[in-house]
Formats: C-alpha cells, structure tokens, sequence
C-alpha cells in the first residue's frame, strides 16, 4: 500500500479547472518528485494535497485514510506537512517561535526541546539566528527555517514546493543536502521543482505535470533519457 | 494657565480611563488582524458587560472585581456564540469583508434596540464601592478609580502575556501573519477565529464592567468608547496589540485634557479631528501592520 | 417577449405615479410618497459609492443634512429664492464631500468607513453646538417651497427630483463610467494597473453622490420646514443602510424598492416604534445572512423561473 496516493483528481478553483484527472501515488521511505514548469499547476496540486483548496472531485488517500474533505489542520494531523514556497513563515516572528510553532500539534508540543535539539543539530545556522525576525532572513535561511520548521511537525510524509526557488545555485545544493538528511530520519518526500536536474538527481521516481495534466511517469533514469524530458526541459 | 497639580490629575484620570480603553482597543485590532473583520458590534459588548456589572452589584452585591470577572467569563461564550452563528457563515463568500461588516451593523443595531426596550432607556448609576481616596502629593485618586485601573493593567499584561508566551497565543498571532502558513503548522485557524473573538468581546465587556460605576449604564453606552477603539486602533496602527496600547493611554489622557481645557461637550470632536489628521498624515499608524 | 412586459409594467408605474394625487387624494399616502421619492434619491446615491464602488461611505447623512440646512439658511439669511438655494445646497454638500473624499481616496475598507463616519459625527455636532447660526437642537423654521398646505405642489417637485435622480443615474451607470465603478469595487490595484484614473473616479462619483443627496435634502428641508441636528444622525445612516440592503445593493432598481417598501413598512409598523429599529437590526443579519441581493435578487429569481416556464412552453 502507498503512503500517498491520488486518483482521478480534478483541482481548481471556483469554476476554474487546473487540473485534469491527476493520478499518483508514492511509497513509504523515498523521494518522489513532480516536475513542471511555471504554470503547469504544481501549486494548486501541493494546495489541494494540503486541504487548502478544495478538491472538485477525485480521491486522496494517505496512510490508508481518505483526505480529500478534511480541513488543513487535520491533514497535518495525520502526519502530512507541507513546506509551501518561501517556507511559509511568519515574519513577524523570531526564527526560535517559528520552530516551536512547528511543533504545534500537542503531542510535538510536549516534546518541543527534543525535536528542537535535533532540529538544531540538522541546522546550526538557525540556532546561530534563534533572536532574529524571520521576516528579516535570506532566500536561504528562510528555506532552512522552513524545512526545520516542517520537521518539528515530526512528519510521516513531506510536500516540498520548490525549495530551490530563488535560491543560488550554491545554496540549493546545501538545502538538498538537508533533504537528503531529513530522509534519512524515516521521512517520505514529494518534491515539487521546476528545475528539472535538481528534482530528478534527488528523487528515485517523478512524474511530469504539464498544463494541468500528469503526462509522463518513470524512475529518474528513465526520465533523464527521456526524449520529451531532455527537449522541454533540459534543452537538449 | 492651570496650575500643574491639576494637570497632573487630569492626566491620572485620563491614564485610569484609557486602562479600560486599552482593553476596548486591543481586542478590536486582535479580531482585525487575526480575521481581518470589523467588528462594529463591538460597543455592545462594552455596553453588556456595563449591565453585567450594574446587575452583579445591585442584586448580587459584588464587588467591582468579582463583577469583571463574571462580564468577562460570561461575554466570552457570547462572543464565541457571536462568532460561529454570524460570521462563521460569511468567510468563503466573495465580498465578505463588507458582510461582515453589514452584519455586525446588523448585530449592533439588535442588541442595543434588545436593551433599550429589556433594560429600559434610563441612565443607571452605581454606587462607588471602595470609600475613600488615596492621596499624593495633591493629587487625588478614589480608591474604585484606583481598582478600575489596576484590574485593567492586570487583564492588559495577562494579555500581552497570552499572546507572547502560550501556545493559543502564539497561534494567535501566526494566523494573523500568514493563514495559510498557520493552516499548514497544523493550526485549526477557525477555532482561533472564534477563541479570539470570544476573547476581544470579554475583554470589551470587562472595560464596561469597569467604567459602569464611574459613567452611567445605558444602551448606548457602548457607541463612545466604539469610536474610541477605532480612534485608538487607527492611532496605534491596525492590527498591533501593541499599538492598541500605548494609543490607548495616549487618547484617554488627550482626552481628558480636552475635558478640561475645552469642554465635555467637544471632547469626541477633537478626537475625530485627531484621527482624521492621523489617517492623512500617516494611514498606517504608529506600529503599523502587526 | 419578457422585456416588453417589464416596459409595460413600468409604463403603468410611471403613469400611476404621475397621475397619483387625483387618483387618490390621500395626503397621509401623498406623504409616504414624497418621503419615498426623497430618499429614494439618498439611498440610490449612497449606492453608487457603497454598492457599486465599494467604497464604505457611512457618512451620506451629512451630505443630506448639509444641503438641507444650506439651503435654509440661504433663502432665511440671505434671502435668496427658494428654488435657487434648493440647487445651492446641493452644491454646498457637493463642495463639502470634496473635504471628506480626500482623505478616504487612498484608503481602503475600515478607514473609509471611520472618516465618512467621523466628519458626518463631526458636522452634526457643530450644527447642534453652533446655536447662533442654526438654533441647534432648537429647531430652525424654514420658508416653505410652495405655501399653502396642499401637498400636491409638493409631491410633482419631489416626483421630478426623483425622476432626474434616476435618469442621470441610469445613464451614467450604463455609460462606461459604470463598468469602471465595478471594476474599482472588484480590485481597486488591478483597475490601477490598467490605467484607470482611481482618484478621479472617486471624486466624480462623490460629488455626484453628494449633489443629489443635497438636493434631496434641501428639498426636504423646504417641506418639513422644521429642521434640527438629527436628520444627520447615526440611525438616519442606518435607515439607509438598511434600505439598501433591504432592496438590493449594487443594483439600480434595489435601493429604490428598498426606500418605498421600507417607509411604507415602517408607517404601517408605527405602532411598534420601540421595536422598529430591532427589526430593522434583524432584518439586516438575515438579508446578509440569506438574501444578500436583497429584494432585487429574490425577483430575479422568480423572473428567472418564469422565463424558464415561458422557454418551455414556447418550444413546445
């Protein structure tokens, strides 16, 4: 059985479509990635995972529980999280609130100083900057409180949008290498990017996105020889 | 032209005044910044815990503090009731903000015509409870006058502390800084939405509880000090508790030395003015958004 | 097919309406209507800066009280003809909103709704404190439009009123101007963006709103000839809050249909006066809650359904 799975879902807004029939699924213990440039609808996708957006009709499925009615704060309780672009953050907080925010959920509340040892331990650089606003950090530091902040929810699984977003090529492959790291602590990853080197270097499966529509699965090998992939995406 | 000890006096009475204003103040900009609604009902809520207290101590005999604490426990689950039934329902609406607004217009107008003909138009008064007055260097300071102010610093400093160090308190906040964000940390954003409002109506209702004895208690009672939380919520910037409260003591003791250098009957005009200026001088107050 | 039945059916308004006093002499019913046609013309006003610009004007009483008490005190002090002052006083309450429509053009929402609220606030007090000049609470005694005590004199010019009220409106609304005005209430940034000139469209639609309802007043002043602080208080806001609502915000016909049912409403509720302003809170919270087009929007529906009736069978 999948931790996560979609089937037949159909995503929007109002009476605006995004995307059409979108069918996936990932397993316990690894990374999967979905590639798509600007516009393809990835957003809407991570959004409605996350309950924010209502979902027009399909099913979501996680840990054997269908999710598609429930309201956000519930589907985190069930150990879904999701760091949104920009880390989604509360900037007029300091970086150490934001951590214990992550923790929110009473039984990660209880265990705050723990989860904030280990948290720290991942990210010197946050404990460096604990006092500081959050409003006031780099496109990087931002990433890195939003990833340690996603931790601190102590999550089965993680919805990552575009954590290179913005971010110089030096400092995206350091906030991979936390990715790395946080999977290996026993957390699944869906990793949303538009670049596609990066996503498929990190995942071991992806799935394509374009114009609201799933249209090519594979393994990242698979993927990277792929003909269409290597045209649109990586110029080739 | 006035001799310094009366000044002084003045700006006491003003510092005692703008505790309660202080509590008016910065419940509405909690609402405003955690929800982003304006709660225009919100006198009613002052002006119900004034009954409370006028009740509470005509047939209970309490004493002002037990009657705060009872307006304050009590309008708490009225406000939370408030909440859920009236504006529960507007939030996924197009154009919520001005429906929120019209029903709490709505809500306003109901309540104080409900009150008007259950308690009946007349002025009601409250005896002073605590005799006696305290003295300090000419300045003079009754003893009620002096609980009014205390019990208002005490819920203002329980405040800030809710909201800097507990946990609701802190999700209070993140919702007010990024919703969705706060949705994504696992918050239950609508229940924050009803705890807060729940809490700026008690808080509302603890400011009428405590000036009942001091002014009169009638159903409009809450329209001035309505006009006072926007007054003080514009000054001090939307959205900051913060502001609320450094505005808040700053407009009760303007307003108090309006009283005295020019009359009663022109202090809410110099008020209004006051605020016009700021709007147009600095629309974002002192503290800003936050 | 249906739009000629509308057009029949608001021929026969019109004509009603026009021939009314010699179809029933009523004076107590003349009187609701006069009221009606003038603030029909108040609450229509108020609407293209609250239903179609959304911009949250509380202060309209002022513009209505202003143009009342200039005029007044024009034709008093001054002794200028009626007539004229009627048209001055609109153009005193026009001048006037130019002082409160500058602070509120960049504003948004809450702010405008407090500043609109404060200068109404502000006016009346000064009028209810400045003794000298407008007797305050006292009560100012105006020279009537038309002596006598026929009501029928009074009933054409307010007719009139209303009807140009309505045409300028109408046109206006259906010009350009109107899809701009709605394009402001949709996203004041995104009409920014497009090169629409905000600033001026605010102003225009101020001092448009706020001649009419100058006018209105003035007329009303010439009418009831005793004039005190009041007609610009608070519940005279609500009272047009509550018909527009009742009516139908953002749409022509609503506010209209709104200030007659409700002053109807309210003579026939004359009885239960305490507790008129608790049905009218009431009144509010539901239409919110449940009708939010208000009455318009319910009409539509059933419009709607007839047409749908009437598709049907035709097909058939």
């Amino acid at each position: 059985m999948y931790l996560l799975s979609a089937d037949g879902l159909n995503c929007g807004y109002g009476h605006s479509q995004v995307l059409w029939d979108i069918s996936f699924h990932v397993e316990e213990g690894g990374i999967v990635g979905i590639i798509g440039s600007n516009g393809a609808g990835k957003t809407t996708l991570l959004r409605t995972l996350s309950g924010l957006v209502p979902a027009q009709s399909g099913k979501i499925e996680f840990s054997g529980e269908r999710i598609e009615q429930l309201s956000p704060h519930k589907i985190v309780e069930r150990g879904l999280s999701q760091i949104p672009e920009g880390g989604g953050i509360f900037p007029y907080m300091t970086v150490l609130e934001n951590l214990k925010l992550g923790a929110f959920l009473p039984w990660n509340w209880k265990r705050i100083s723990q989860n904030l040892d280990h948290v720290f331990q991942l990210f010197p650089g946050l404990e460096d900057r604990k006092s500081q606003m959050a409003g006031t950090l780099s496109g990087g530091e931002r990433q890195m409180l939003g990833i340690g902040k996603g931790l601190m929810s102590a999550p089965k699984l993680l919805l990552i949008d575009e954590p290179s977003s913005g971010l110089a090529p030096k400092l995206v492959l350091r906030v991979f290498d936390n990715i790395k790291e946080i999977q290996k602590h026993n957390v699944t990853i869906l990793l949303i990017e538009q670049n596609v080197q990066y996503c498929l270097n990190m995942a071991s499966r992806a799935y394509v996105l374009e114009n609201g529509r799933i249209v090519l699965e594979g393994t990242s090998d698979e993927l990277i020889g792929h003909e269409h992939v290597r045209k649109a995406y990586l110029g080739i | 032209m006035f001799a310094a000890s009366i000044l002084i006096q003045q700006i006491v009475y003003g510092l005692v005044i703008g505790s309660s204003y202080v509590l008016m103040a910065a419940g509405f900009s909690l609402i405003w910044g955690i929800m982003g609604v304006l709660n225009l009902a919100h006198g009613e809520f002052y002006m119900l815990g004034a009954y409370i207290a006028y009740y509470a101590s005509s047939l209970l005999g309490f004493n002002p503090i037990m009657s705060a604490i009872v307006a304050l426990v009590a309008m708490f689950f009225f406000g939370i009731v408030f909440e859920r039934a009236l504006l529960s329902p507007l939030y996924g609406r197009k154009g919520w903000e001005m429906s929120t607004v019209l029903i709490t217009v709505g809500a306003s107008i109901l309540i104080q015509n409900l009150a008007l003909v259950i308690f009946g138009e007349k002025y009601k008064g409250l005896p002073m409870y605590f005799e006696g007055e305290l003295e300090i260097w000419k300045i003079v300071l009754s003893y009620d006058r002096l609980v009014v102010f205390l019990v208002g610093i005490s819920l203002i400093a329980l405040l800030w502390y809710l909201l800097k160090y507990t946990r609701v308190g802190m999700a209070m906040r993140a919702v007010s800084q990024n919703q969705e964000g706060a949705y994504l940390t696992g918050i239950n954003v609508q229940k924050i939405f009803y705890l807060a409002f729940g809490l700026s109506a008690a808080f509302a209702a603890a400011g009428g509880a405590l000036l009942a004895p001091i002014y009169f208690v009638y159903p409009t009672v809450g329209a001035g000090p309505l006009l006072m939380a926007f007054a003080i919520v514009i000054f001090g910037g939307f959205g900051s508790v913060k502001g609320a409260i450094v505005a808040g003591f700053l407009l009760g003791v303007f307003e108090s030395l309006v009283v005295l250098m020019v009359s009663s009957a022109w202090k809410d005009v110099f008020v209004f003015i006051l605020v016009i200026i700021v709007l147009t001088v600095r629309p974002r107050g002192l503290f800003g958004i936050q | 097919m249906k739009g000629s039945l509308k057009s029949i059916l608001l021929l026969g308004l019109f004509l009603l309406l026009s021939f009314f006093p010699f179809l029933f002499p009523d004076p107590y019913l003349i009187h609701l209507l006069i009221l009606s046609f003038l603030f029909s013309v108040l609450v229509s006003n108020w609407n293209i800066l609250f239903g179609y610009m959304g911009i949250f004007c509380f202060g309209q009483q002022a513009f209505f009280g202003i143009g009342a008490y200039s005029s007044a005190l024009l034709a008093l002090k001054l002794g200028v003809p009626i007539p004229l002052s009627i048209v001055f006083g609109g153009f005193v309450a026009s001048l006037s909103s130019v002082l409160i429509g500058l602070p509120t053009l960049r504003l948004q929402g809450a702010y405008v709704a407090l500043v609109t609220l404060a200068f109404a606030e502000v006016v009346r007090m000064t009028c209810s404190n400045w003794v000298g000049m407008t007797r305050g609470q006292l009560g100012l005694t105006v020279p009537a439009l038309i002596s006598g005590a026929d009501r029928v004199g009074y009933y054409y010019v307010a007719f009139l009123l209303f009807l140009m009220s309505t045409m300028v409106l109408l046109k206006v609304m259906r010009s350009s101007f109107g899809y701009v005005t709605v394009a402001i209430r949709e996203s004041q940034e995104a009409a920014d963006s497009l090169g629409i000139n905000v600033i001026k469209y605010k102003i225009s639609a101020f001092l448009l709103s706020s001649f009419m309802s100058g006018l209105a007043g003035a007329l009303y002043a010439h009418y009831i000839r005793i004039l005190t602080p009041d007609i610009m208080s608070l519940p005279l806001m609500i009272t047009i809050l509550v018909m527009g609502m009742l009516g139908g915000i953002g749409t022509l016909p609503g506010p209209i249909l709104g200030t007659f049912v409700l002053t109807f409403l309210s003579e026939y509720l004359r009885d239960l006066a305490q507790f008129r302003f608790i049905i009218y809170g009431a009144l509010i919270i539901l239409a919110v809650l449940f009708v939010p087009g208000g009455l318009v929007s319910g009409l539509r529906f059933v419009e709607k359904k007839l047409k749908g009736k009437r598709f049907q069978e035709g097909s058939s």
